[in-house]
């Protein structure tokens, strides 16, 4: 099975039977290529949104390029790319490979600039202006004078206005969307989904940081630091959690404990994730599908489904599988370095 | 307390107060050597003491005058460097429009000032809070500005995804990130707001009261112990004003580096 390109490495399901999370995998061609040809103009997913775009992160032939006029240099070819509610989906490349650019579309931090990003048929301004994006940049990047409760509940406390108009959470998952009956939706991973997202003691507990609520972020390690912002993150409540190479500052061990604690609050929360990182073992044991990315200009050159069982742990999985992954990714990013 | 090596000494080991008390009574040793070849250069410090105890009342009701004009004129000074600050910070307009006068009343010696503004506004305590106002603006406002600015992206990248409003940045994020600024200003200018209070009495003497009148009324009738009691005065107010913000400044940053190493 592992020897197979990615073309050929999704489509009979097999995961579905495992997770029983999600959808069958999509084949890679399909998820790069089947951006609907709905959201002509930009914003225009939200006008008219179709059932399939109410329930994907879509990027549309979404361009990026800095400088100054005369001297630009493109940072992103036009990329396509779907993703899946619910899924967990890492963006994997060498630098300079516009990564951390399509992520940051994806955030609204910057503009393409052509094409488009919806997320769940809303632009990604209307997305932030209901709180429906959780960012969580390279550092822990939290408020030092605050400690690590106040700085967990800082997605509540700014603005309130979006708490009022938010879309349906969970609970009654998607109203008015004619799927929302559907087996195999999210909500069939846990009966009462979303236990702990509201509440940021129960989040940080489940981090391990229940003894840590009145500490100041100075007192507490970097990896503590990562598992309180990752927890800011959770709390938001977000649609979707963007994660620009969280851990990419952590030691190896520290590392690979705050990945377990990150898949186990997933494996709980099921929210979209859409993760970048430059290490291809992250990627593999987090993710439910790995974006290759290539450089000069960025842009995808292949998209792996991970159809590895879950819950994964490090250590507990069937290494050889995601071992094999891993290798298969290698080989990707080699070809897309060369090409 | 520790040293900068972050070495912690107790505070009753002479290896930690004796280096001071050495130096401070070879200096008294030295003033007393010059006092008394040359008494129209300094007076003893016995004088000066003598001073200072017969006349306490006096040298304190001098004191409290000047104390509380400094005070003042600083808090004027504070509120409208804050204000500007923050007007200047948001609206590149405002920056345009502000900072070109902004800078030229920093560049404009105040003490040039002073007697201008005693025509102007007379022999009150008005020119003498404008004087301390105008001196300690602008050494607050240009630490502000650095500090509203001083935000790290990826924190004010949380709080755009988050649609903070331009309020909610200012008050949950612009203004913490700027508190290491304003106390490293507030350490210049309150022991500065005496020199602003001083200059202007000196430029409305012999009316109303303070060290500044004191002074510039004693040394013109040469009661050198007179000044020198003022001026010692002068010296512990200042004194005290710095330790009140240093005190200050360890509670309110308890989370900032400068007190991390100070602690470590």
């Amino acid at each position: 099975m592992m020897g197979e390109s990615p073309g050929g490495a999704s489509a009979t399901g097999a995961s579905a039977g495992t997770s029983g999370a999600r959808a069958t995998p999509r084949a890679p061609s399909d998820t790069a290529t089947s951006t609907p040809a709905s959201p002509a103009t930009p914003g225009a997913g939200a006008a008219t949104p179709t059932s399939a775009a109410l329930d994907r992160l879509i990027v549309a032939e979404a361009s990026k390029s800095y400088g100054r006029p005369g001297a630009r240099r493109a940072a992103l070819a036009p990329v396509d790319l779907s993703i899946e509610r619910g899924q967990f989906v890492s963006i994997i490349g060498p630098s300079g490979c516009g990564k951390s650019t399509l992520l940051r579309l994806m955030a609204g931090l910057e503009h393409p600039d052509s094409g488009s990003v919806s997320l769940f048929g809303r632009s990604p301004a209307e997305a932030a202006a209901s709180k429906s994006i959780a960012f969580m940049p390279q550092v822990a990047a939290l408020l030092p004078w605050s400690n690590v409760l106040e700085n967990v509940k800082l997605p509540s406390k700014v603005n309130r206005r979006a708490d009022a108009r938010r879309h349906p959470r969970a609970g009654d998952p998607r109203e008015g969307d004619p799927r929302a009956g559907e087996p195999g939706a999210r909500e069939s991973s846990a009966g009462a989904p979303r236990p702990a997202a509201a509440d940021p003691v129960a989040l940080l507990t489940e981090l391990g940081l229940g003894d840590s609520l009145r500490a100041l972020p100075h007192e507490l390690s970097g990896g503590m630091q990562q598992r309180v912002a990752i927890a800011r993150a959770f709390a938001t409540q977000a649609d979707v959690l963007l994660m620009d190479e969280p851990f990419s500052a952590l030691d190896e061990f520290t590392r690979e404990a705050t990945q377990d604690q990150l898949l186990l609050l997933w494996q709980k929360l099921r929210t979209t994730v859409v993760f970048v990182t430059h290490s291809v073992p992250e990627a593999v044991v987090l993710s439910d599908v790995v974006v290759v990315m290539s450089p000069r200009p960025g842009r995808i050159a292949s998209v792996v489904p991970i159809d590895a069982p879950r819950p994964r742990r490090h250590g507990l999985v069937e290494a050889q599988v995601l071992h094999d992954y891993e290798d298969l990714i290698r080989a990707e990013l080699q070809a897309a370095g060369a090409a | 307390m520790s040293d900068v090596w972050g070495v912690t000494r107790s505070r009753w080991s002479p290896r930690f107060w004796l280096p001071t008390v050495v130096a401070v009574v070879i200096a008294g040793l030295l003033w007393e050597w010059i006092a008394i070849g040359n008494p129209y250069l300094l007076p003893r410090l016995g004088q000066v003491g003598l001073q200072l105890v017969t006349e306490t009342p006096y040298y304190l009701q001098n004191a409290a005058v000047t104390l509380s004009e400094a005070l003042i004129g600083l808090a004027i000074g504070l509120v409208s460097a804050f204000v500007v600050a923050v007007l200047v910070t948001e609206s590149g307009l405002l920056r345009r429009a502000i900072m070109p006068l902004a800078v030229i009343l920093n560049v404009t010696p105040v003490v040039a000032i002073a007697p201008a503004l005693v025509v102007a506004f007379g022999f009150g305590p008005a020119p003498k809070l404008i004087v301390t106002a105008l001196i300690t603006f602008f050494p607050i406002l240009m630490n502000l500005i650095t500090g509203l600015n001083s935000v790290s992206p990826p924190v004010l990248q949380v709080f755009q995804t988050l649609h903070a409003s331009r309020l909610e940045v200012l008050g949950r994020l612009r203004l913490p990130s700027s508190l290491p600024y304003l106390f490293a200003a507030l350490r210049v200018v309150f022991p500065l707001s005496l020199v602003g209070a001083v200059v202007a009495e000196f430029s409305a003497p012999g009316a109303g009261k303070g060290l500044g009148t004191v002074i510039s009324v004693a040394s013109s009738n040469s009661r050198l112990a007179v000044v020198y009691a003022a001026i010692a005065c002068l010296a512990a107010m200042g004194s005290l004003l710095l330790l009140f913000v240093i005190l200050l400044e360890r509670r309110v940053l308890r989370w900032h580096e400068s007190q991390l190493l100070r602690r470590a």
